[in-house]
């Protein structure tokens, strides 16, 4: 299932905790997007077939009805499109009234991804989001009538003002509505953001990580009563609705990623672009890419299959593994294991893994230290 | 033997030894102008970053005055305390010192310690203003220091530059007009004083020397009369920029020997070489085996890299024979050495040129002094490594090594330094005004206050303006004890510390607290402890982690992600295991950075 990322790299104000790639400044937006066309044709028939597109960001829901749709237009003459590509825009509520619906639809775009966080409009000012709660409600509302036939939504836990209470109203928010697929983030410092700014001059609390570990456990919890698949760490889905588009990731398929910052994955080589906006697009209007590129070696991608699955519900399988890396792929993944297992106690080993002669993932307990427990097997 | 003058330098750091003898280089055209590296004296890479001499060396200059060729014999001296044996040994191979001192700074304790040595050494003094284009140049004031000093007249002192080449030509002068030419007597049997030797991968170890009486001429069989070691001059020569073979080297003269010899140890500073067949009775005086003064244990940071860290410690005590290291191991670092140094610059710099020279990185312990156990049976135990102190019910006492020490600074700081002194266990035993502003304070202090951070501490309450100097007085019992650090219960022998018992509760909570903050959380708690014996006096705990999860992780988080989780996984390799917790290296010398 090949993709294609577009990153859109502008916002209309910055939230607060976010180190993504974007800017606030639309006055060169031609610009860019004549750049990125430019790589487009660059990158002309990559893969053999696209199965899924994405536009991210930043916010993609900046760009016309009709910038988006000459990006598509660009994507159809340049590769082939399989007849069921999935097409996927991530959108701010703000940006999503009923007309604006409507055209989305009818240029093609069957899925959106909707930032809404929360649901509480005292947490969506902490964050410095440009949307109220009460919009977010009304965009869902709105595009299902329209006939949107797949929506994710975006929330967040774990930060100073979500008090339990919230989170588990939020989650019950979540679960009323006609949506098919939730992604839920444990609010994380970056360096460089305005939050990591504000907790060292003391202006808000420093992320505490046991109510993180409290409220994944909650959400866990009540996304199963409510028959969802927790099939990725941070993604929920009504069963049949994984993203197709990230599920490719952590599938190891080949992805290319257009605009600034981007990254693309054609085994066993890794590119990104740069990560600045007047530089990518100095380069691409001259006709060069502005990329960089690694080699992954078997060890790296080893590293990375590990990591990916490990964080999927169905983890890794005997039988994947041996066919990608060897024979002996999963006896070394078992005593690895066990060296693990020597340095932790086999009891904290057992509660986070669950092992059966064919498979290893991780248990619930296991996803709260996922991180630990996936460095710890990895090849050095 | 008339046209030989054979001097050395007498200056604290920065004083700017190594560049005015650049410019006497230049000027007696020993070294091309175009050629010259700037502080040509300094060998290694670490001296010149230092701004330090470590190694002594000697250098040969050929001047004329007045019609009459000379040969000067420039012995350059090592600049810290630490290595104040080969200071003494350099100058008891000259006839004559150039005193130099910091036009702005004036006199320094170390100059003055040196200086005494070079006076009851019988050498000529001339001293030197340096530094004169400096604008906080004081030349007056710093004259009357000198000239309380040395008791010369203030016309003796040459101002000088060693930045704009002033004063070269009267400070050559006076080396010749001066200094006295060497009074040995050609007719005796060899008397050769070995002052330093250095060490070469081709030749192995060179030793220089100074012949006091008779000569030395190439495959004269020779004999080392301290080590008793006996050896064929292979090749001996003069010191120029490089090295010159000559068939002979005279009496009263400065040059090499090479013999074939492949260690460091077998070549000590201060032995006499003298011919085996016609030896000289007595050995020039002075010679002491050189003793670690403080000692700390060494370990490669991948337990793997022993034999390697073995392999280049020895190579690195082939040319630094002051160097002592026997293996030893820990239960929390694996396997190592137990090392014996000098001095803390002397520890750094081991440490520097394992890293630099043979790309090792290694976990340097807390370094102690050693110590005499006495026990109940009757026993005076060594103790080198505070693990090793035997159990206090055997123990009838302890004992520890003192220093007598000398500070020099301006009258202001007293307050502050007496302060830091007493609070370092010391006695004040002198104070003396060197002039209405200038003091020197005398302490006995143990020298295991001075190993770590003393000398920092001398240096921020003074603002620099102190300087420090020290000799070893011998051993004194004290109210010592062993504080052990365990982590989850289990003892870390490598943080154990042997410490005065009335400070062994502040000591004990500082480290908890130090390990606390760089002890990373781990899936368990963590309980700090720090105990005498079976009784704690201190502790902290680490709460377990909770949550260690990305939340992110989609096409362009992959590599960023596995990477990071890569380097985690490598940073856990580096660490050290006690019990299930693991530790990270800097731990280890944590305690180095305690307040």
């Amino acid at each position: 299932m090949a993709g294609i990322y577009l990153h859109i790299p502008f916002c209309k104000k910055a939230c607060h905790y976010c180190d993504f790639h974007f800017s606030t400044s639309l006055h060169y937006k031609d610009q860019l997007l004549e750049a990125m066309h430019r790589e487009i044709e660059l990158r002309a028939g990559l893969l053999p077939e696209v199965h899924t597109i994405y536009f991210g960001g930043g916010t993609p829901s900046l760009l016309t009805d009709a910038e988006l749709s000459t990006l598509l237009q660009s994507l159809n003459k340049h590769f082939k499109l399989a007849n069921d590509v999935q097409v996927t825009l991530e959108a701010n509520p703000d940006d999503l009234n009923f007309d604006r619906l409507m055209a989305l639809k009818a240029i093609g775009i069957q899925r959106l991804s909707i930032g809404i966080q929360s649901f509480h409009n005292e947490d969506l000012i902490w964050m410095n989001r440009s949307h109220q709660a009460k919009q977010a409600l009304q965009c869902i509302e709105d595009a299902v009538e329209i006939g949107f036939d797949e929506l994710n939504i975006d929330l967040i836990f774990g930060y100073p003002l979500l008090s339990d209470e919230k989170w588990t109203s939020n989650i019950q928010q979540a679960l009323s509505l006609p949506i098919q697929h939730l992604s839920c983030y444990s609010m994380t410092v970056e360096d460089r953001t305005a939050l990591s700014y504000q907790i060292k001059k003391g202006q808000t609390a420093a992320m505490e990580d046991g109510q993180a570990a409290r409220q994944y456990l909650m959400l866990m919890e009540a996304m199963e009563a409510a028959g969802w698949e927790h099939y990725e760490i941070s993604n929920y889905c009504k069963p049949g609705f994984q993203s197709r588009h990230n599920t490719s990731y952590w599938q190891s398929e080949a992805y290319l990623g257009i605009g600034p910052s981007a990254h693309g994955y054609l085994n066993p080589e890794r590119y990104w672009n740069i990560a600045n906006n007047a530089k990518y697009m100095e380069s691409l209007l001259a006709g060069n890419l502005a990329e960089e590129r690694e080699y992954l070696s078997e060890d790296d991608q080893y590293n990375e299959y590990l990591m990916t699955r490990l964080r999927t519900s169905a983890g890794i399988t005997k039988a994947d593994l041996e066919k990608r890396f060897g024979s002996d792929a999963w006896p070394l993944l078992l005593s690895e294991l066990e060296l693990y297992r020597s340095e932790l106690g086999s009891e904290a080993v057992a509660s986070a893994f669950s092992l059966t002669e064919s498979t290893l993932s991780l248990t619930r307990a296991g996803k709260l230290l996922a991180d630990s427990h996936i460095a710890a097997l990895f090849r050095a | 033997m008339e046209h030989i003058r054979n001097f050395c330098i007498i200056a604290h750091i920065d004083h700017g030894k190594s560049t005015l003898a650049d410019r006497l280089l230049e000027h007696t055209r020993t070294v091309d102008t175009r050629n010259m590296k700037a502080q040509t004296l300094d060998d290694m890479d670490l001296e010149r970053e230092r701004g330090i001499t470590i190694k002594s060396h000697a250098i040969k200059m050929q001047y004329t005055l007045e019609g009459k060729p000379y040969v000067l014999n420039l012995i350059d001296t090592p600049g810290h305390v630490d290595f104040s044996y080969e200071v003494s040994r350099s100058i008891a191979a000259c006839e004559g010192a150039l005193l130099i001192v910091d036009a702005a700074q004036g006199i320094q304790a170390q100059t003055i310690s040196n200086l005494y040595l070079a006076i009851d050494q019988g050498l000529e003094i001339i001293p030197i203003l340096n530094k004169m284009d400096l604008p906080g140049a004081m030349p007056e004031e710093v004259k009357d220091q000198i000239v309380d000093l040395i008791g010369c007249s203030r016309d003796e002192i040459i101002p000088a530059s060693g930045k704009t080449g002033l004063g070269v030509d009267a400070i050559l002068e006076a080396i010749v007009n001066r200094v006295p030419a060497p009074k040995g007597d050609p007719n005796k049997p060899l008397k050769a004083l070995i002052f330093d030797s250095v060490f070469n991968s081709y030749r192995g170890i060179i030793a220089y020397f100074k012949v006091v009486d008779g000569s030395i001429k190439t495959h004269d069989e020779v004999k080392f009369m301290a080590t008793g070691r006996k050896y064929d001059a292979e090749e001996i020569g003069a010191l120029l920029l490089d090295r010159k073979p000559t068939p002979e080297v005279k009496t009263g003269d400065v040059g090499y020997i090479i013999s074939g010899i492949k260690e460091a140890r077998e070549v000590k500073v201060g032995d006499t070489i003298t011919l085996i067949n016609n030896p000289t009775p007595e050995p020039i005086k002075g010679f002491e085996d050189v003793k670690p003064m403080v000692f700390a244990g060494i370990y490669p940071v991948d337990t793997e890299d022993f034999e390697e860290l073995r392999e280049s410690m020895y190579k690195l005590q082939l040319n630094d024979a002051s160097l002592v290291f026997e293996p030893e191991s820990s239960v929390a670092l694996g396997f190592g050495f137990r090392c014996g140094f000098l001095g803390m610059l002397h520890m750094e710099i081991i440490q520097e040129r394992l890293e630099r020279e043979f790309n090792m990185t290694v976990i340097t312990t807390v370094p102690n002094v050693s110590y005499n156990a006495y026990t109940t049976d009757g026993e005076m135990n060594i103790v080198r490594n505070p693990t090793d102190l035997p159990d206090p019910s055997k123990l009838i006492k302890v004992e520890e090594p003192y220093i007598s020490a000398s500070i020099i600074t301006s009258s202001e700081f007293v307050g502050n330094i007496l302060s830091l002194c007493i609070g370092r266990r010391g006695m004040l035993k002198n104070q003396t005004y060197l002039t209405p502003t200038r003091v020197e304070l005398t302490f006995d202090l143990p020298l295991a206050e001075v190993v770590f951070d003393f000398y920092d501490k001398l240096k921020s309450l003074s603002k620099g303006y102190a300087s420090f100097d020290y000799h070893p007085i011998g051993y004194q019992e004290s109210k010592l004890v062993k504080l052990d650090i365990f982590i989850n219960k289990q003892p870390v022998d490598a943080l154990s510390a042997v410490i005065h018992r009335d400070r062994a509760y502040e000591w004990g909570k500082k480290i908890c607290e130090k390990l606390k903050e760089l002890i990373p959380r781990q899936q368990f708690e963590i309980a700090i402890q720090a105990g005498i014996g079976a009784k704690i006096i201190a502790r902290e705990s680490i709460s377990a982690l909770r949550k260690d999860v990305t939340a992110k992780c989609y096409g362009g988080d992959i590599s960023r992600k596995r990477k990071l989780l890569e380097k985690q996984k490598k940073g856990k390799k580096r660490m050290r295991q006690v019990g299930n917790v693991e530790i990270p290296q800097q731990a280890f010398m944590a305690v180095l950075k305690i307040d």
